[in-house]
C-alpha cells in the first residue's frame, strides 16, 4: 500500500451512499482519536430528516463530527456531515459553504459536488474515499479528484451493500487503492 | 459542450453586470459564482463568455439571466418545523393586528406560497400585507401565475403533511390539465417590488422577514452589507427568519437575539 505520493494532506472526503452509514460509522469508531485531518462526509440521506444521522455518527465516534454551518472553518481532526437538502462545497479559504441548488443525479447533497470542489481546492493534498451506495453520484467527483492527483480508495465491491457507486467510480478510472472498509481504516490510521 | 467560466472570465462578467443590470455580483461567493454562470449558460445556451458579454450590453437576456442566476427555492414547506414554529410560536403574537411581512429576495413561488397557506390557516391573511422583492421581473410574473413546478410537487405535497394542519393540501391548490396552481386569492394582499432589496426596501418596515438561504451565496462582506439593508425595515420586536445553516454576522449579533435557535428564527 503506498501513502507516499503527498507528505501531508488538507483534507479527506469520504462519499457514499445505501448502506454506507455503518461503514463510516465503524471509519469513525476505529480511528485514531488524535487524526490530525479534517474529514467531510457526504452521504445520501434523507431530505426532510434533520436529525439522528448526526447523532448516530457520534455515538461511536472518536472525533466530533459536526453538520456545519454555512462559511464554518474545516479544522483537523474533526468530521463534517453534509447537511440534508444542502450541497456541500470546500472553499478555497478552508471554509465549507452550503447551496440549495439545483439537484444533482437527483441528490442533495450530491457527492459529486463534494468530492470535485474539494478537488479543486485541495489537490494532490486530499484523500477521497468512495463507499457502497446505489446510484451514480460521487463518480465523477472521484474521477475529478483522480484528475487532480489526489489520492483515491475505492470500496471494494465485493464488500458493499450495493455496488453501483464504486463501480461506477471504477469504470471511469483506476483508483489508488480498493479496499475492504477495514482496510480503508487501516490506510487512515498509517496517514 | 458547456461553458465554464474561469476566474478571468469571472473577473470580465461582474463590471458588466454591474454595469447594465446595476447588480453587484463581485462579493458573492466565487465558487458559485463559477457554477452559477455555467448554469445560465447552459441554461440560454451560452456558446462563449464574449458572446454573453455582448447580449448584456445589447440588452437582450437582461431579465433571463436574473430569472436563471437566482436559485430557486427547493420546495413548498422546506423545513416543516420552521413552518411549525413561525405559526405555533411567532404568528400568535400578532392575532389582534395588521401585520407586515417581507420577502427580500423572492426567487420562486415556493416560500411565499408557503406562506400565504400558514396566514391563511391562522386567519391572518386578510390582515397581513406580503411585500416581495426581486429584480427579475420574470421572477415576479412567473410567481404571480401560482403555478407549481411539478418536479417539487410531491415533496411540497410531504412536507404540507409534516406540517400536520387540520386541513388538506387540495384545500389551497388546485389541479387543471396536469397543472397544479394555487388558490390566486391567497395573492390578494401581496405587493411585488421589482427591484433589489438592496436598492429598495417596502414601503411599510416589516414585522416578519423571511430570508431563508440566500445569503449562503454571499461572501461575508456581502452577507453583512444585506443584513444591514434587510434589519433596516424590520420594526422593533419584529422577526427575521434565515435558513437553518447560515448565521448572523458578528457585526449584527447585537442587533438581534435567537427567538428559536434551531429554526434560526432571530428576533430585533
Amino acid at each position: 500500500m503506498s501513502t507516499s505520493r503527498a507528505k501531508y494532506y488538507k483534507g479527506i472526503v469520504i462519499g457514499g451512499s445505501a448502506g454506507s452509514f455503518s461503514i463510516v460509522s465503524k471509519i469513525l469508531a476505529h480511528i485514531k482519536p488524535d487524526f490530525k485531518y479534517p474529514i467531510i462526509v457526504c452521504l445520501h440521506r434523507l431530505k426532510h430528516i434533520r436529525s439522528g444521522l448526526l447523532e448516530g455518527l457520534n455515538l461511536k465516534s472518536n472525533l466530533q463530527v459536526v453538520e456545519p454551518f454555512d462559511k464554518d472553518s474545516i479544522e483537523g481532526g474533526k468530521v463534517y456531515l453534509a447537511p440534508s437538502n444542502y450541497h456541500l462545497f470546500v472553499e478555497y479559504d478552508s471554509t465549507i459553504s452550503l447551496s440549495t441548488e439545483e439537484v444533482n443525479n437527483h441528490s442533495r447533497p450530491s457527492i459529486d459536488y463534494t468530492f470535485s470542489s474539494a478537488a479543486t481546492t485541495y489537490r494532490e493534498k486530499m484523500v477521497g474515499i468512495i463507499l457502497t451506495g446505489a446510484n451514480r453520484d460521487g463518480a465523477m467527483g472521484m474521477f475529478e479528484v483522480h484528475k487532480k492527483n489526489g489520492y483515491t480508495i475505492v470500496q471494494d465491491p465485493v464488500t458493499c451493500d450495493v455496488d453501483t457507486m464504486p463501480k461506477s467510480a471504477l469504470q471511469l478510472f483506476t483508483p489508488d487503492e480498493v479496499l475492504s472498509p477495514e482496510g480503508i481504516i487501516d490506510f487512515l490510521n498509517k496517514l | 459542450m458547456a461553458v465554464v467560466p474561469s476566474l478571468n472570465d469571472i473577473r470580465l462578467i461582474t463590471p458588466v453586470l454591474e454595469d447594465i443590470l446595476k447588480l453587484d455580483v463581485y462579493n458573492y461567493a466565487l465558487s458559485f459564482l463559477r457554477r452559477r454562470f455555467a448554469y445560465v449558460f447552459n441554461q440560454l445556451n451560452v456558446k462563449s463568455v464574449d458572446s454573453f458579454i455582448e447580449e448584456i450590453r445589447k440588452g437582450n437576456l437582461v431579465d433571463d439571466f436574473l430569472f436563471h442566476f437566482q436559485v430557486s427555492d427547493t420546495e413548498m414547506f422546506r423545513d416543516p418545523s420552521f413552518w411549525r414554529t413561525l405559526k405555533n410560536k411567532v404568528l400568535p403574537r400578532y392575532n389582534a393586528e395588521n401585520l407586515n411581512i417581507w420577502i427580500p429576495d423572492l426567487a420562486s413561488s415556493h416560500e411565499l406560497c408557503s406562506l400565504v397557506v400558514i396566514l391563511k390557516e391562522d386567519n391572518l391573511i386578510e390582515s397581513t400585507q406580503i411585500y416581495c422583492s426581486s429584480p427579475s421581473l420574470k421572477i415576479i410574473e412567473e410567481v404571480q401565475k401560482g403555478c407549481m413546478l411539478t418536479k417539487t410537487l410531491e415533496v411540497s405535497k410531504q412536507n404540507f403533511k409534516r406540517l400536520e394542519l387540520q386541513t388538506s393540501f387540495e384545500d389551497y391548490f388546485v389541479s387543471e390539465v396536469g397543472i397544479t396552481k394555487i388558490d390566486s386569492s391567497l395573492f390578494k394582499n401581496v405587493k411585488f417590488i421589482n427591484k433589489s432589496f438592496f436598492h429598495q426596501g417596502p414601503e411599510e418596515n416589516a414585522d416578519i422577514v423571511l430570508f431563508r438561504n440566500r445569503m449562503i451565496y454571499y461572501n461575508s462582506k456581502l452577507q453583512n452589507k444585506a443584513e444591514d439593508e434587510i434589519l433596516k425595515y424590520i420594526k422593533k420586536d419584529g422577526f427575521l427568519a434565515i435558513g437553518i445553516k447560515e448565521r448572523i454576522c458578528n457585526n449584527n449579533v447585537d442587533l438581534c437575539h435567537a427567538y428559536d435557535h434551531n429554526e434560526q428564527i432571530y428576533q430585533v
